[in-house]
């Protein structure tokens, strides 16, 4: 099948008919084509419960608690090491003394403490030290920039016209 | 979003051969366009793998060549037996683009755009039974063999319906000055 090599009966129309150019396409195949695949999608988008659409086409009434349940969740996982092993721990003491529960109470108070003092020295800095810390380092940044923008033009001037 | 306009440029790079594809062999413009538009919607359906296979232009003109046939057998189921059955009015022997006019002298129109036009009118007027096998066998390549496995009828009669397409094409051809010299 498809062999351009074998040999056509007739090869003279063959030649001429296997040169011509495809005939143009009308001009709006493309869009209907696009406006028939855009129905579709519609369609099939109606058809589909809100439930099971993207989250954020849902109705605002569901769409509301949905987030807020999400974010919760969200958040409750994150700081899971500070709260669960206490959780155990209170509800099951004996539970919370086997060395995998008493590793993690460790590792949170340790993390606890840590952000503590950090807090607290933060607290400690008065504000206009902050301002100070900020100015020096975004001059220094400016400084820097200057210097490798003026070692560019002064070193490869071929490069930059 | 970005799905639908990275098929739309992969559309307009494939549209004519598709659309080509479609017309020689229907004969019709408009059933053409409605074959082409399900090749491409079958495409989009696949869209992930053909987007980056070399072989994507082969898959469409396949599909467009099957759809085409399809759709002559399920809705005209005509070329089977139109070389058996004579047309209303016609004798042996009546030349089916006898009726076309080519187009005047003037050099100026008659340039190879215009001939390329001759042509297509040429094949889009030929009756159905000598059309679909003669765009098989010439533009599709398939064998006399393949051609009449897949038409369901027997190769002497695809040789039959090619051998009458070629002869009122070349008269075809004849009648606008285009002289290709003695078939082999």
């Amino acid at each position: 099948m498809n062999d351009s090599n074998r040999p056509f009966e007739d090869p003279e129309l063959h030649k001429l008919l296997a040169r011509q150019p495809h005939p143009a396409a009308p001009p709006g195949l493309a869009m209907n084509v696009l406006s028939r695949l855009q129905e579709d999608l519609r369609i099939a988008t109606a058809a589909q419960p809100w439930w099971k659409l993207p989250l954020q086409t849902w109705p605002i009434a569901a769409q509301t608690p949905a987030w807020m349940g999400l974010i919760t969740t969200a958040v409750a996982i994150l700081s899971a090491p500070l709260w669960l092993p206490n959780l155990i721990g209170t509800f099951s003491p004996a539970l919370g003394q086997t060395p995998l529960l008493s590793g993690g109470m460790a590792a949170a108070a340790l993390l606890d403490g840590a952000l503590s003092a950090a807090r607290s020295l933060a607290a400690q800095v008065p504000s206009l030290l902050w301002i100070g810390i900020l100015a020096m380092f975004l001059m220094t940044y400016a400084a820097a920039l200057g210097a490798g923008a003026w070692a560019y033009r002064h070193h490869w001037p071929e490069d930059h016209g | 979003m970005d799905d639908l306009k990275q098929f739309e440029a992969f559309m307009r790079a494939y549209q004519d051969m598709v659309y080509g594809t479609a017309l020689r062999l229907l004969g019709s413009e408009a059933e053409a366009q409605d074959i082409a538009q399900e090749v491409f919607i079958k495409a989009h359906h696949r869209f992930a793998e053909l987007q980056s296979s070399p072989t994507a232009g082969g898959w469409l003109k396949t599909v467009a060549r099957n759809l085409s046939l399809n759709h002559l057998s399920r809705h005209r189921a005509r070329w089977t037996h139109f070389s058996d059955l004579a047309l209303p009015g016609a004798e042996e022997g009546d030349d089916p683009l006898e009726r076309l006019q080519p187009p005047g002298n003037d050099a100026d129109r008659w340039d190879q755009e215009a001939r390329s036009a001759w042509v297509e009118t040429g094949l889009q007027k030929l009756p159905d039974a000598q059309r679909v096998p003669l765009v098989l066998y010439h533009f599709e390549e398939l064998s006399y063999e393949e051609i009449a496995e897949r038409l369901t009828v027997t190769v002497s009669k695809v040789k039959t319906d090619i051998h009458r397409g070629r002869t009122a094409l070349r008269r075809h051809l004849v009648r606008a000055g285009i002289n290709l010299g003695e078939p082999n």
